[in-house]
């Protein structure tokens, strides 16, 4: 008998740079593809806080270098998003590639998806957060971890790949 | 993604009404719905009903406000959270932070 193989139903690849990344949120690209699958879209929730954790990533530390620390106080927190902005609008160069696979069979109740991210930044040290700390940033690594089957860095940490499974 | 306030007629208790998605994008109208208060009210309500998504930077909003709030001794009460947004609240321990209702 053969292995059992996990057959991707589809595949879905998008690469972001320069104007594209200024003029364009894939999340709510990503959400519209979300809401197109009846299976799919009864986890939207939680498919859009993983997605969102990913992207921010990628954007805001990979590309665009910033530094989640200053965002301990409001003005801070501010100051952060606007530096997003601002630094978005200056790139010069950099991408961010997303793939999204959809595996299972329609056969069974089972599915999961597999969602790449990837910029061209250099990566950057990941934190989480103490649970029981008042800080008002560093728990999206945690959210991450706990709704994600597997979350896996490589590269120089530019490259995370996770699994979702429906449970 | 669309944030209202409304002051209780006593000007005691201020509820803060999140529609759709809430991530940093609400940053500005969040904030404003309690920091342009002449006088800050005893008791907050964030209801969330209306709040299909958040992500990390929402979780930063909320602890930012529990700040303004007086930390410790801020009375916040998040409402209505949909069961998705609950175990996102669970997950990173704002439920010890917060009372959830609803």
């Amino acid at each position: 008998m053969r292995a059992t193989q996990v057959e991707p139903i589809w595949r879905f690849q998008l690469k972001l740079e320069g104007d594209s990344l200024r003029a364009f949120d894939p999340l709510i690209l990503l959400n519209q593809m979300i809401a197109k699958s009846p299976v799919i879209y009864e986890k939207k929730s939680e498919l859009y806080t993983i997605l969102s954790e990913l992207y921010s990533n990628a954007l805001e530390h990979g590309l665009l270098r910033l530094e989640s620390g200053i965002k301990n106080t409001i003005s801070g927190m501010v100051a952060y998003y606007q530096a997003r902005i601002d630094r978005l609008k200056a790139l010069e160069q950099g991408s961010i590639y997303i793939e999204v696979q959809f595996e299972g069979t329609q056969l069974k109740s089972g599915w999961r998806l597999k969602i790449i991210f990837e910029d061209t930044g250099n990566g950057f040290e990941y934190q989480q957060q103490q649970p029981d700390s008042k800080n008002f940033f560093g728990r999206g690594m945690t959210l991450l971890y706990a709704l994600c089957d597997s979350v896996r860095f490589s590269g120089q940490g530019n490259r995370v790949e996770i699994i979702y499974t429906a449970s | 993604m669309a944030i209202t306030a409304a002051l209780s007629a006593d000007k005691q208790e201020l509820t803060i009404r999140v529609e759709g998605r809430f991530d940093f994008s609400s940053l500005q109208a969040f904030r404003e719905t309690y920091e342009k208060l002449p006088q800050p009210p005893a008791r907050y309500v964030v209801d969330l009903e209306d709040s299909d998504y958040l992500d990390s930077s929402a979780l930063g909003m909320l602890l930012a406000l529990r700040d303004h709030a007086g930390g410790d001794t801020a009375k916040i009460v998040i409402r209505n959270a949909i069961p998705d947004v609950k175990k996102i609240l669970v997950i990173t321990k704002l439920d010890e932070l917060f009372n959830l209702e609803g």
